[in-house]
């Protein structure tokens, strides 16, 4: 498991490349966020409207990205699946893990 | 005095003795099986019986969370090669979720739900202590090792969950 993690991590880093090339045109970019060990990694993203972030979960069960108040809730994303969002307005957004209460992170709109 | 230090030093051997003995790797694969089918047979039990949302949300997450742990696990140790092996423990945790689904059968509605969480609160309780004095201390293969340190941040936000329920149904009872 150790040994796959960098390969994973490697994985990410290149879709999130070739997706910030495909938006290179409308100069909006990609945000990779990990879920792995029940945790938001990074636990703040900061990003700017019309911005995509993928969340890509590493953990053994499903998990979501759901909005506090309003905003994103993603459903549930199966172990291995990856879920993505651009984003529409500037703000805060808190987010959680709805099927996990201790999971909690930001996205930060500016 | 030195009755008490004899004692102490008697304490300490002992405890060094059980951390040298721990389990080995086959022994703790059937512990982390067991373990998590116990609460998975729980959760069947709840999920299909409680009438309470929360309740019954909880016990389908024990359900799939658990699911997907167990798969980790057998997936893991059939590329390792190793066949789970009984042990006092993983008999002793098959045992306690045996007895536990029986009084679990003879309760119904609001007594249920509590005996359902209480029993929660306090497995994933043991099972962490578990994880972290003897199953990861005694873990010889890395990736067996690194598979507990994964999964255990899981058994914390079930335990947080399972108490924070336990509160909500006091309140209710109460």
């Amino acid at each position: 498991m150790a040994a796959a993690r960098p390969g994973a991590l490697l994985l990410g880093l290149l879709v999130a490349g070739v997706a910030s090339a495909a938006d290179t045109l409308s100069n909006s970019l990609t945000h990779a966020v990990v879920i792995d060990r029940l945790r938001f990694t990074p636990a703040t993203v900061v990003a700017k409207v019309g911005d995509r972030i993928v969340w890509r979960n590493h953990d053994p069960f499903a998990h979501t990205v759901t909005a506090l108040e309003g905003g994103p809730d993603s459903g549930e994303i199966p172990a291995g699946g990856t879920w993505s969002y651009r984003v529409k307005a500037a703000g805060t957004v808190a987010y959680i893990c709805k099927l996990h209460p201790t999971m909690r992170a930001v996205i930060r709109v500016q | 005095m030195k009755l008490f230090s004899v004692f102490a030093l008697g304490l300490v051997a002992a405890s060094a003795a059980v951390a040298a003995e721990g389990p080995t790797d086959a022994q703790i694969a059937a512990i982390v099986v067991t373990a998590n089918q116990v609460d998975i047979d729980a959760g069947e039990l709840a999920a299909a019986k409680s009438h309470a949302k929360d309740v019954k949300d909880f016990a389908s997450r024990m359900v799939a969370d658990h699911t997907g742990v167990t798969k980790s696990a057998v997936d893991l140790v059939t590329r390792l090669k190793v066949t789970p092996q009984d042990n006092p423990t993983s008999q002793s945790l098959k045992a306690g979720g045996e007895a536990n689904l029986t009084t679990l059968k003879t309760l119904t509605g609001a007594a249920f739900d509590r005996a359902y969480v209480d029993h929660e609160v306090a497995y994933h309780e043991q099972v962490l202590d578990a994880v972290d004095k003897v199953l990861i201390p005694s873990a010889r293969n890395a990736e067996l090792k690194a598979l507990l340190v994964k999964v255990r941040p899981a058994f914390v936000d079930h335990l947080a969950h399972a108490k924070q329920i336990q509160a909500t149904l006091a309140n209710k009872s109460g």
